[in-house]
């Protein structure tokens, strides 16, 4: 059997295994080690596996990643979530479905320091949708809401995804994080335009909120204040290059410890669970990129990613046709698929295939993320959704996916945004690059 | 009775394994503040790098135990959850047959790769601090993931412990 063959052969008993309840990471794993034994020797598969395992679990790069967790894991148990929500209904609370655009922002806010979109959810399932219920939302708006809101923490830095994309592809952490403002902001935008047209359409979906004074808004900016401060130290910090991303996410999760101390909120319990839940995040994720690199090193031999990177180039369609069959694939393996693990066992299939089409590698990124953020709001394995769903059990899990519907059409209109106007994602990193190189020059 | 001495042994070892990572993380963010902070002045902190890097590598080792008994890993479900009782049970067996496994070569593999970096006198860039016993440590944690599979088929569809 060719070396290609044994690929095809351990790309299907891939999903097989996927699709027995096997932890993603260590599907990779045994499949990469089984697959280089049977090419190579058995005894350099386990060399293989020994060696990779170590080398993920020692790198300084990675070291990233229990560091921003634990930065969103104590926001979210220091209630900055709670005051970020105040402020934005305060501000927001007159429009339309108010309550709804307040919890967008608010994600959007939580997304600038938490890079997760599950935990996003989690969090503002937990402070926005009592609010809603009090104020007669629908519940099939306020989840939805809560479910897509989410979303934008994996676009919004600090991402784990991009994070995790940038590794992978030796691609630079800060320049993925700035691509992804700019479209994290246009689909909370898009979102908060969904909500509108809603409540415009059905107005009983989210009743106008109370009004608020110019006294009360300008004390509501107070809440805003400790993430702004948070948020523009670490990242501002790591664009200008004051310090590395490890060390970004290190400064930035003794800030969220300070700033926890301040509100009273640090207990010896509060900073013990949070720990708790960062290593077991950060495990898990690891773990999954541990797995990815063992069974990337048995792809790379047998030659499958450049065969169909080649192959996938050389078809007589315009390389527009072909990213659209790919991020088709993206958004209905999304459905089934774990975003993360998604992206980490797909990028050294398509990476190949994205670099020879000539596009831009960290407009790529933005763009997978943007896809398989729609992945996790649609079913089967919508995880946003189903966040919310276990956080308030007296909702039904199909109106939580009735309700986060309409803001895919939003995530599909910035998909194609992104495709017609790719500098939405590559202009901030572009600018910053040319700032940079202006201020070596001013500098010599 | 073996059970429980059996389930209480591991349970506590996987405690102290994540205090061990909890532990780590927090000294990640204690050596690179310092770091940060120091690094204008006179006195800068040599081998941050080496610190954090072996840090990681504590945090994950001591982290893995505790995520595959609090059952933190992810797993694709959907079509696991339309399975027969039956069904469940012999995919959940085959899932945990693999996993202690490949755990359990990795650990044994990890010995002897320590062993190796001992021989080659492996150490870290700065601060020359040894790099051998880093295997042994995943080795460790690599059995007791094996040990939380072993009580898992003792107590089939019971975590171990809750996050």
């Amino acid at each position: 059997m060719s070396p290609t063959l044994i690929g095809i052969a351990g790309c299907v008993a891939l999903v097989v295994l996927l699709l027995s309840n096997m932890p993603v990471g260590l599907v990779m794993a045994v499949i990469g080690v089984i697959g280089f034994a049977w090419i190579v020797n058995p005894s350099a598969a386990l060399s293989m596996l020994t060696a990779d395992i170590y080398d993920t679990f020692s790198s300084q790069t990675l070291s990233v990643i229990p560091l921003f967790v634990l930065m969103g894991q104590i926001a979210f148990h220091s209630g900055i979530s709670r005051r970020l929500f105040a402020a934005a209904y305060t501000w927001l609370g007159r429009m339309p479905g108010g309550l709804a655009i307040s919890t967008v922002g608010a994600c959007t806010a939580f997304g600038a320091i938490c890079g997760s979109g599950p935990a996003t959810s989690a969090t503002m399932a937990a402070v926005a949708l009592p609010e809603m219920k009090r104020f007669k939302y629908s519940m099939e708006l306020a989840a939805g809401t809560v479910a897509a809101g989410g979303t934008l923490g994996m676009m919004i830095p600090p991402s784990v995804v991009f994070i995790v994309y940038a590794i992978l592809t030796e691609q630079s952490i800060g320049d993925l994080f700035l691509s992804g403002i700019l479209p994290g902001l246009l689909t909370a935008a898009l979102f908060g335009i969904v909500i509108v047209v809603q409540c415009i359409l059905r107005p009983g979906l989210g009743p106008v909120g109370p009004k608020t004074t110019l006294m009360e808004k300008t004390k509501a900016l107070l809440g805003v204040l400790e993430t702004l401060i948070l948020f523009s130290v670490v990242m501002g910090g790591m664009f200008a290059g004051f310090f590395t991303p490890t060390e970004g996410a290190a400064i930035g999760a003794f800030g969220a410890i300070v700033i926890a101390a301040c509100q009273k909120k640090l207990t010896f319990k509060m900073l013990m669970q949070s720990l708790y839940e960062t290593i077991r995040t950060s495990c898990m994720v690891i773990i999954i990129v541990a797995g990815a690199i063992i069974f990337g090193h048995f792809l790379a031999i047998t030659r499958l990613p450049f065969e169909m990177a080649s192959g996938l180039a050389g078809l007589p369609l315009p390389a527009w046709m072909i990213m659209a069959i790919i991020l088709l694939f993206y958004l209905v393996a999304g459905c089934f698929v774990d975003a993360l693990a998604l992206i980490i066992l797909t990028i050294p299939i398509f990476y190949p295939v994205v670099q020879n089409l000539g596009y831009h590698p960290i407009w790529f990124g933005v763009m997978i993320v943007l896809v398989t953020q729609m992945g996790t709001i649609t079913p089967p394995v919508g995880v946003c959704v189903y966040v919310v769903g276990g956080m308030e059990r007296d909702i039904p899990l199909q109106t939580i996916f009735k309700g986060a519907m309409p803001f895919l059409l939003a995530l599909i209109v910035a998909a194609v945004l992104l495709m017609l106007f790719p500098q939405i994602a590559t202009c901030l990193p572009d600018w910053f690059d040319k700032l940079q190189t202006v201020s070596v020059v001013l500098e010599q | 009775m073996f059970i429980a001495v059996y389930e209480k042994i591991v349970y506590y070892v996987v405690r102290v394994l994540a205090i061990l990572a909890a532990v780590a993380v927090m000294a990640m963010i204690g050596v690179t503040l310092v770091d940060v902070i120091l690094r204008k002045t006179p006195f800068p902190l040599r081998g941050a790098y080496d610190i954090v890097q072996i840090a990681t590598a504590v945090a994950i080792a001591g982290a893995l135990p505790y995520t595959t008994a609090v059952k933190g890993h992810v797993a694709i479900e959907f079509l696991y959850h339309k399975l027969s009782r039956t069904g469940r049970a012999v995919l959940s067996t085959f899932v945990r047959l693999v996993g202690i496994i490949l755990f359990g070569f990795a650990a044994y593999q990890f010995i002897f790769y320590g062993i190796d970096l001992l021989k080659v006198g492996q150490v870290t860039p700065t601060l020359k601090l040894p790099m051998f016993w880093v295997p042994w440590l995943l080795a460790f944690s690599f059995a007791i993931v094996v040990l939380v599979y072993i009580y898992e088929f003792l107590r089939p569809g019971k975590e171990m412990m809750k996050l």
